[in-house]
């Protein structure tokens, strides 16, 4: 092209050459062009053929002006050696053009980097402004070496060039090194509109982001003149200064930036936008600000990129995003390490919806186990392996059983990351599989203890002696285990082998409270037991071992007396009987207390109150208050020793209208334990009122809230629920952990609920129990105001059309069918709550629970749900010899028509009732 | 299992990475009760103490681990919690900036 080009213009100018005056304009026009399309060679020979042909001082000054593009054109491409000859050159042909060739000597010589020389001229005090700015505009332009300047020796050390430069050189030293005050930093050698105010700038600049004034400092790097040198910083000043729009940095930027520390601004403001955006919860400016700070974690922090894309994933895939475009936008997959699955296991925990979140979690958790052994966080079988299964494990215990068929299921059918090493499903998701596996890691107490509490929850008995067995084992000092195996076989009659378990907790620690406890109960239990075979004299020397054993104060002494006193009742021995009834009267203070006890014990023993000698007491002659009080009095000794007392039969009204007659002044504790003994007694409305009591004393929310909710009718199940959520965020913030346990688990197997739990997994999973403290002062503001015990609305939902009568329209059917449920088996209750809402008959319903085959164990089964006096009388006819598919007949047919609470019950080959005689053991619970 | 009322997290009060071990507990701890005495101190001496005998037990410090991290929490403050000092570096590194066109 240059070639053709100067081939052509020298022929124009050939062809020219016979008529120039003509020609030259065209000429010049031409090599113009040249020059300006930046072919400086070809315009040179161009106008060189012009000049030899014309030598005229127009051609004379276009050749010049050829030779300065040349010669730029030269410096353009680093010929500066190139140039400075050609140009000297130019000049000593063309001595007139020096003028016009001053601009493009100073280039040369600025090329040079003689800086001396640039700035030479300035020393004349007349030179041109003209040329004086462009010396200027240079230094602001080109100059960075501060230092030079204020050495060059062309210029006098008094210049202001010179001493601005050394100015600027100590000020940057002294920002860059420690904090500076404004005050420091006038610099009144540096002319605010000389070359060197940009450098003023910076150095200001640079102070105010050490001093974090960073408003100051972005309105200084305004003040930098973009084209200067001192311009070059301000890019990764503002990186510095977390500039959303961080600019791409060159290396030795980036470096400054690392350096400095400040890197992280831009990388939080990033991450703060991401942040914003998700909470927005919409995907495109989700995904472009996740590329955005993945893009900025790159620069300013290589070392957490992964961790961050990992968080990314994890929330993405919380918001349900597809993971394909959030590998685009993040980079690719996300590592699949130890940190990955411990990151997608808490993130199925913290958005429990449904069982198939907690199973996902659990699936995770065990290919974070996995993980981390590859990755030597832990080794197999320490306390770490331990706690991470102890941890799976109660996680486990949250899915019901049956949930967990069916999640096996789910399981197989997708793409688990378990690995052939790790638990199978059906161990994965089996509680007693994952507690053995934490105890056998780390055998130790509290993870016992934690196996215990879920095994006591499961129906075979069996399960939870393997486990106090293998605690036992594990941990051969604990008493814990001891004095569940002696419970559990006491529960299975078995007197010897529960004696025998005692006796090894008496030699691992005696003075055990919980040890002593259990043996005064396991005396006592005996001495009940030899009551009710109507063996007297056994049972007084059981009393003597008692009086033996324990340091007996005020309330223990009144037991013992009480004990004696039904002794002598069985013996008939009439003054043992009055002298040890006025023992107990004494050691209690209180008649209505001393006539509790006697009953509790009748009814603990399965003895009717006449075999005793007891007379019913006669409630009109005390007050309300005595009542209550002495009533507290012998509950709080009954829960003491393991014998919990029952409200008497009768006094419910009585006591309840008490309490809603005026303040009883009772104790928190003595409402409690009143509440708690109606809640036995099946005495919801009492309950109910103690509760309402409670409440007004304030002070014991949890607890009261607690009672009220167990007090609820089972059709108020929405109200139940809110009342033991209520409880259970009261009993958090007062770290009553013992009532939440308990409250967690009434909540989680709440009997009254109607519905199943996936009904309202979203409410009843763990993160769904809080409560916000708006509704709590709601709830805790409308119990409150509740007096009175709640009653079903008249308006019942209209029939199917059936001609049959709905037979839980009436009131009575309620409260005959009640309180069954509160006692019955979870799910049991469930499905007996929902016939009832539905209006199934009783005996439909008895069917559904005895499911056609009668026997001893579905009789046992029963006990649970009958009121005492219907299971002592239940107990009474098996003792007698009545088989049990007659009771249960007789049952059924009370149930149809008659009371339930004085059903006679067949007495099998018919006896005189003698209670001295021995009785069979079949069947008895003691 | 030991209950612990810190409201902070334990290693933040004792200034201790995640991954630290029983030495540098201890030593972060004895550090600790160098600047905050129980006589001059009370509280501080309290949370630290506590944060020690929580971080001490190995079964209560993995638990925390477990537990303790969030996926959900907000990413400026998992990442961004960092060091945001503004170091003094001298000079030079920012000469070094100038010099490049």
């Amino acid at each position: 092209m240059v070639i053709r080009e100067r081939t052509t213009a020298r022929s124009q100018v050939g062809e020219s050459r016979g008529s120039f005056p003509d020609a030259l304009p065209a000429a010049e026009a031409r090599v113009r062009e040249l020059i300006a399309g930046r072919h400086s060679k070809a315009a040179l020979e161009a106008a060189k053929d012009l000049h030899k042909c014309y030598a005229t001082p127009g051609s004379e000054g276009l050749l010049v002006e050829a030779y300065e593009a040349r010669i730029r054109d030269l410096l353009r491409h680093g010929m500066s050696i190139e140039a400075k000859s050609l140009l000297d050159l130019v000049i000593q042909r063309f001595p007139s053009a020096r003028a016009r060739l001053e601009e493009v000597l100073f280039e040369v010589r600025m090329n040079e980097g003689n800086l001396d020389a640039w700035v030479a001229p300035l020393q004349d005090p007349n030179l041109a402004p003209a040329v004086r700015e462009r010396i200027e505009t240079a230094i602001r332009q080109r100059v960075f070496d501060l230092p030079a300047l204020s050495q060059a020796s062309s210029l006098l050390p008094t210049h202001s060039l010179r001493e601005g430069a050394a100015v600027l050189i100590a000020a940057l030293k002294a920002v860059t090194s420690a904090p500076v005050g404004e005050a420091d930093l006038v610099l009144p050698q540096v002319s605010r509109r000389g070359p060197l105010a940009s450098w003023k700038a910076l150095v200001n600049a640079i102070a105010t982001f050490h001093r974090r004034d960073d408003a100051t400092c972005r309105m200084w790097l305004q003040a930098i003149a973009p084209d200067s040198v001192p311009a070059r910083l301000v890019p990764a000043i503002q990186v510095m200064l977390g500039s959303a729009t961080a600019p791409v940095l060159n290396f030795a930027a980036q470096k400054l930036v690392a350096a400095t520390g400040a890197g992280g601004e831009t990388l939080r403001s990033a991450l703060a936008s991401l942040e914003s955006a998700m909470a927005a919860k919409r995907r495109p400016p989700i995904l472009q600000k996740a590329r955005a700070a993945v893009s900025a974690c790159e620069r300013f922090g290589p070392d957490l990129r992964e961790k961050l894309r990992q968080y990314i994933s994890i929330r993405c895939m919380v918001l349900g995003f597809a993971p394909d475009s959030v590998r685009d936008a993040i980079g690719g997959s996300p590592r699949k390490d130890a940190r990955w699955f411990h990151l997608v296991a808490k993130a199925m925990e913290g958005t429990f919806e449904s069982f198939e979140d907690l199973a996902d979690a659990l699936i995770a958790w065990e290919a974070f186990r996995e993980r981390a052994l590859e990755e030597k966080l832990f080794t197999a079988n320490t306390v770490e392996d331990g706690v991470l299964s102890l941890h799976m494990a109660e996680l486990a215990a949250r899915i019901p059983a049956d949930v967990a068929d069916d999640l096996l299921s789910l399981v197989y059918r997708r793409n688990s990351p378990l690995s052939k090493g790790g638990l199978t499903p059906q161990r994965l998701f089996s509680p007693a599989a994952l507690y053995e596996r934490a105890c056998a890691s780390d055998p130790h107490s509290d993870a016992f203890q934690s196996w215990l509490v879920w095994a006591k929850k499961q129906r075979d008995w069996r399960v939870a002696d393997r486990v106090a067995e293998s605690w036992h084992q594990a941990c051969g000092k604990d008493v814990a285990p001891l004095l569940w195996l002696m419970e559990s076989s006491e529960k299975r009659s078995a007197y010897q082998k529960s004696l025998k378990y005692l006796e090894h907790a008496e030699q691992l620690d005696r003075l055990n409270p919980e040890v002593r406890k259990a043996k005064l109960r396991l005396l006592l239990a005996g001495v009940l037991r030899h009551f009710r075979q109507g063996k007297p004299h056994l049972a007084s020397q059981g009393i003597e071992r008692i009086e033996a054993s324990a340091e007996l104060d005020g309330s223990l002494a009144a037991l013992v007396s009480a004990l004696r006193r039904v002794c002598a009742a069985l013996d008939k021995d009439s003054d043992a009987v009055n002298r040890h009834a006025a023992e107990v009267e004494a050691r209690l203070g209180s008649c209505v207390a001393a006539y509790v006890l006697h009953q509790g014990i009748a009814d603990a023993a399965v003895l009717a109150p006449e075999e005793i000698w007891l007379d019913p007491l006669d409630m009109k002659s005390y007050d309300g208050v005595t009542l209550l009080k002495g009533l507290a009095k012998a509950c709080v000794l009954g829960d003491s020793v393991g014998m919990p007392l029952a409200i008497p039969e009768k006094w419910e009204d009585r006591l309840s209208s008490s309490l809603r007659a005026s303040d009883p002044a009772l104790h928190t504790a003595e409402l409690l334990v009143l509440g708690e003994a109606a809640i036995r007694s099946q005495a919801s409305g009492l309950a109910f009122a103690l509760s309402v009591a409670g409440m007004a004393c304030g002070g014991a929310d949890a607890r009261f809230l607690f009672l009220r909710a167990r007090a609820l009718p089972p059709w108020a199940s929405e109200r139940r629920y809110d009342c033991l959520s209520a409880a259970l965020e009261l009993a958090r913030r007062e770290r009553n952990t013992d009532l939440a346990g308990k409250l967690l688990d009434e909540l989680r197997c709440c009997p009254s609920n109607m519905f199943a739990p996936d009904d309202f997994l979203a409410e009843v999973g763990p993160g769904g129990y809080s409560m916000e403290p708006g509704f709590l002062n709601e709830i805790l503001a409308s119990e409150r105001a509740e007096k009175q015990f709640p009653v079903p609305s008249r308006n019942l939902p209209a029939s199917d059309g059936s001609d049959e009568v709905d037979t839980f329209r009436d009131e009575n059917d309620f409260a005959d069918f009640e309180d069954i449920p509160a006692n019955m088996p979870p799910e049991l209750a469930r499905e007996l709550t929902k016939a009832i809402a539905r209006g199934a008959k009783p005996e439909e319903i008895l069917k559904g629970i005895l499911p056609g085959t009668s026997g001893a164990a579905e009789l046992e089964d029963l006990f649970g749900l009958l009121v005492p006096e219907l299971l002592r009388e239940v107990k009474k006819a098996m003792a007698l010899g009545a088989a049990p598919d007659e009771i249960l007949a007789e049952m059924e047919d009370v149930l149809r028509g008659g009371d339930s609470r004085k059903g006679q019950f067949p007495r099998g080959a018919q006896k005189k009732e003698n209670p001295r005689a021995g009785r069979p053991e079949q069947g008895s619970l003691f | 299992m030991q209950k612990s009322n810190l409201s902070l997290d334990p290693r933040i009060v004792l200034g201790v990475a995640e991954d630290a071990t029983d030495e540098q507990i201890r030593a972060a701890y004895l550090n600790k009760l160098k600047q905050f005495p129980p006589d001059r101190s009370p509280a501080e001496f309290e949370q630290v103490r506590d944060a020690y005998e929580f971080l001490r037990d190995r079964r209560q410090r993995f638990r925390h681990f477990l537990i303790s991290i969030d996926p959900l929490a907000p990413l400026d403050t998992v990442f961004g919690s960092g060091s945001s000092e503004r170091k003094f570096v001298g000079p030079e590194p920012w000469l070094a900036v100038l010099k490049e066109k």
